[in-house]
């Protein structure tokens, strides 16, 4: 019984113990933006497109992203609300930036979340917590999930891509910034 | 008489959600991973390699099979404790072809997040009206699995012309 006892506390504690966070990822240049168009779970499409503009100044080598600089992107995933409590939920990916005729490719800033779905309330979280499973089946059962709209003043930012092939646009903070120095290169693609 | 409510009630909560519309796209070119990302190991904004498996007509472009592409990983979620799979989100974002980049997009018809596939057992005791606390007890002490996609694991890409002069999508229906 003396022996058991510290492995069975040391399966506790790892049990319940916090998931491991997540490394810090550092990114190249990262421009705050928003929405200008308004995008709603209830109605959107996947590949709709979306515009949205940048809410900073910014500076990538030689060119200057002026506030308000307006630039597209796509909807990745939809979800509409449905019965049953199931909440509405969108994937946005913001593609480039245009500069007068030039664009510049951008990405959603990964240390972001990808999917924007309502929060859930402290009603929800509280119903969570009761543990019987069939109560709170019932409960959700009933309720209709809400729909999520994100349009102007909802903020995100995204980060400059200079070259996916050359450079990652985002790395851990100990990783080499030239990519995958030792994988092979890419064979050149064939020519017809 | 009196349950007549009720079971209206009950057919409105437990209708199919109305699916009118669909969504029509430029052509799906077949791909497939080059690079391996697991969601044990990959992290948010790395690059990764893929290569189209079809010859294919990317909006006018003919691109033949295994030109490689590159993409980024948008979201990675590791496996952890308490029965919590890993999962991850990519971007397929250009094909290389004679040094120009040919920008494309997910074919937004195939699944956004990869995650391991529930077994049937997992799938099982979702339907258990046991309390939730076993349940819960069980998963409590249960690892999650990580998820891997590497060559062999397929998907398709959509090219995209100018954005501001054509949708990659379209919503037919209401």
């Amino acid at each position: 019984m003396r022996r058991a006892l510290p492995v069975s506390t040391i399966a506790l504690i790892s049990a319940f113990a916090a998931a491991p966070g997540s490394a810090d990822v550092l990114c190249d240049i990262t421009i705050p933006a928003t929405m200008v168009d308004t995008i709603g779970s209830a109605h959107a499409y996947p590949g709709e497109r979306f515009r949205f503009k940048t809410t900073a100044a910014s500076k990538f080598g030689d060119v200057d992203i002026p506030e308000g600089a307006e630039g597209m992107g796509v909807v990745r995933y939809v979800q509409g609300a449905k019965s049953r409590n199931r909440g509405g939920l969108l994937i946005l990916e913001p593609r480039f930036i245009s500069i007068g005729e030039s664009r510049i490719a951008v990405m959603s800033d990964p240390r972001e979340t990808a999917e924007w779905a309502h929060m859930a309330t402290l009603t929800d979280e509280g119903i969570s917590m009761i543990p019987i499973g069939m109560l709170q089946t019932a409960i959700h059962y009933l309720r209709p999930g809400t729909n999520v709209i994100l349009g102007p003043g909802f903020k995100f930012h995204v980060v400059v891509m200079e070259d996916l092939i050359s450079r990652e646009p985002c790395r851990p903070s100990t990783h080499s910034t030239e990519r995958r120095q030792s994988s092979p290169e890419p064979s050149p693609s064939p020519e017809i | 008489m009196r349950l007549l409510p009720l079971l209206v009630l009950l057919l409105l909560a437990t209708a199919v959600p109305a699916n009118a519309w669909v969504t029509m796209c430029n052509a799906a070119i077949p791909a497939t991973m080059v690079d391996t990302v697991s969601s044990a190991t990959a992290y948010p904004g790395m690059a990764f390699r893929f290569k189209i498996t079809a010859d294919a007509n990317i909006l006018g472009a003919i691109v033949p099979e295994d030109t490689i592409g590159y993409g980024y990983v948008r979201e990675v979620t590791a496996a952890s404790n308490h029965d919590r799979n890993g999962s991850l989100a990519l971007d397929m974002r250009e094909v290389i072809y004679k040094n120009k980049e040919i920008q494309v997009i997910n074919d937004p018809r195939d699944a956004a997040i990869w995650a391991p596939v529930e077994t049937t057992v997992e799938r099982a005791s979702g339907y258990l009206p046991i309390p939730g606390l076993v349940r819960q007890a069980v998963n409590e002490v249960r690892h999650g699995k990580d998820v891997t996609l590497g060559p062999g694991f397929n998907f398709h890409v959509i090219g995209w012309g100018d954005p501001r002069k054509m949708h990659p999508c379209r919503k037919v229906g209401t």
